[in-house]
């Protein structure tokens, strides 16, 4: 049955009073929801003679009641962004969102998922912590200079003691942020966008090292002495005589590969037969880069040393004389790990400096250093 | 205790109840919801649980032309609101027998 004239204002009347509480909503879902509004109203109005008002409320009542059960976020007030609430429905309504729903919808058959479902809003929190936390990692990142190896703490300013303090500022920050006590509700938006471009930045950007154009085949590792990290080895032999060349290894016969290799290193330094990086044959050229720019201006020299008072003469070794070049047997025995544990390494095995060639044993092949 | 607020707990699964019975558009819904015995249901909130219900993906929505009056949207439900109602039910079995346990209630309850 038709409404008579009367009713048809009354009910457009509080049609067009809900239509001003649903404005701030995006366009097709306000639509929509008048269109079954609409509908109510007509029935509504068609049982009898009571107006719209008394049977049903206030239309700015039956709007609040209707977003609420319609899941959406309650009227923005005047204070608020109105670009904001409009989003937020916006993103409420969005088929990605809308899909997930149908999707928890249909898993909701699953005891297992159930349980995580349930468990998994109290992670929240969590992911506050967590987020301040990459993000001091960041910003260390990016103040740093030249990385070196992870640590649990970052390095601010190259300084762990900034970096701790960073952290006791960031991590309360983002718990307060999503805790909603410190931001304007004009900036509550920014949470979703910064918090995935947080995990991206965090996940794809490395720790400040250069990318070594090769990859090696040692692992690095991080070799801490008393004083700090030790990302360079100057060798010696035991009268002063700088040694050059040298390679490294550990006691089970690994290579002990340096631990800092910048492009510059890598471009500078020693490769073997195949071209490869050897990566434990110390010292390796350094690069003194200006902090600001990065580029280089110099060549680390080797740093002063001071010498322990050894006994003049050669130090006990199974070598007549530290001068002599190894002998092949030498070689061989120290070059085959197996056997090395018990083979007393001479104190100081001078190899001749730079570009000569050394006896290649047959049982491993050892690299051949050029210097480009 | 105060009615309004239980409602609001269960006003999805008694709409899907109802649905489940017999297709309905939102009026009629409202209406059968009253029937039922739950007069305090506000017809604004019926209106916005089918709507979330339905971008949900748990019912389903078809318009019925009619030649006198406005088309009518009709809602039904589908095989994820089955799903849904009858976990809601069996949750809802066992809070009610939880709570007639902490009563002291003996209930005979219909099959």
């Amino acid at each position: 049955m038709t409404a008579t004239t009367g009713e048809q204002t009354a009910i457009e009347r509080y049609l067009e009073a809900v239509r001003a509480e649903l404005a701030d909503l995006p366009d097709e879902e306000r639509v929509d929801m008048l269109e079954d509004v609409e509908q109510h109203l007509v029935e509504v109005a068609a049982e009898g003679d009571e107006p719209l008002e008394s049977r049903l409320g206030p239309p700015a009542e039956y709007a609040a009641e209707l977003r609420a059960a319609a899941g959406l976020p309650n009227r923005a007030s005047d204070d608020d962004d109105p670009f904001a609430a409009r989003l937020a429905a916006r993103i409420t309504r969005s088929r990605i969102v809308r899909s997930s729903q149908r999707l928890n919808a249909s898993l909701q058959g699953t005891a297992a998922y159930r349980e995580v479902e349930g468990f998994v809003p109290q992670l929240r929190p969590a992911w506050w912590v967590l987020r301040g936390y990459l993000l001091a990692r960041l910003l260390g990142a990016a103040t740093s200079s030249q990385g070196h190896r992870w640590a649990f703490i970052p390095e601010m300013w190259d300084s762990y003691v900034v970096g701790v303090i960073a952290l006791l500022v960031l991590i309360p920050a983002s718990v307060a942020w999503s805790r909603r006590s410190l931001v304007r509700p004009r900036l509550r938006w920014l949470t979703i966008p910064a918090s995935v471009a947080i995990v991206i930045a965090a996940l794809t950007a490395d720790s400040g090292t250069y990318r070594a154009p090769q990859r090696f085949d040692a692992p690095y590792s991080t070799v801490i002495g008393p004083a700090g990290k030790i990302i360079n080895i100057y060798p010696y032999a035991s009268d002063g005589t700088p040694l050059k060349a040298v390679l490294l290894y550990d006691q089970d016969g690994r290579p002990i590969p340096g631990v800092v290799m910048d492009r510059y290193s890598v471009e500078q330094g020693y490769r073997d037969q195949n071209g490869r990086i050897v990566p434990n044959m110390f010292p390796y050229p350094e690069a003194i880069r200006d902090p600001r720019t990065g580029e280089v201006v110099g060549e680390r020299q080797r740093p002063a040393i001071v010498l322990p008072p050894l006994m003049a003469g050669p130090t006990p070794s199974t070598t007549p004389t530290p001068r002599q070049p190894p002998s092949v047997s030498a070689m061989t025995s120290f070059a085959s790990p197996a056997a090395s544990p018990t083979t007393k390494l001479p104190a100081a095995a001078p190899l001749v400096p730079s570009a000569s060639t050394v006896p290649t044993p047959s049982v491993v092949a050892t690299p051949t250093p050029t210097r480009r | 205790m105060d009615t309004s607020q239980l409602l609001k707990g269960v006003l999805d699964v008694a709409v899907l109840a109802v649905v489940q019975q017999a297709d309905g558009y939102g009026y009629d819904v409202v209406r059968r919801l009253r029937t039922a015995g739950l007069e305090d249901v506000g017809d604004a909130s019926v209106y916005g649980t089918l709507r979330r219900l339905y971008l949900g993906g748990n019912l389903t929505s078809y318009v019925v032309p009619s030649d006198e009056g406005p088309h009518r949207k009709y809602y039904a439900i589908n095989s994820a609101g089955r799903s849904l109602l009858e976990l809601s039910t069996k949750t809802w079995s066992g809070f009610a027998d939880t709570m007639d346990g902490l009563l002291g209630i003996k209930r005979e309850r219909a099959a």
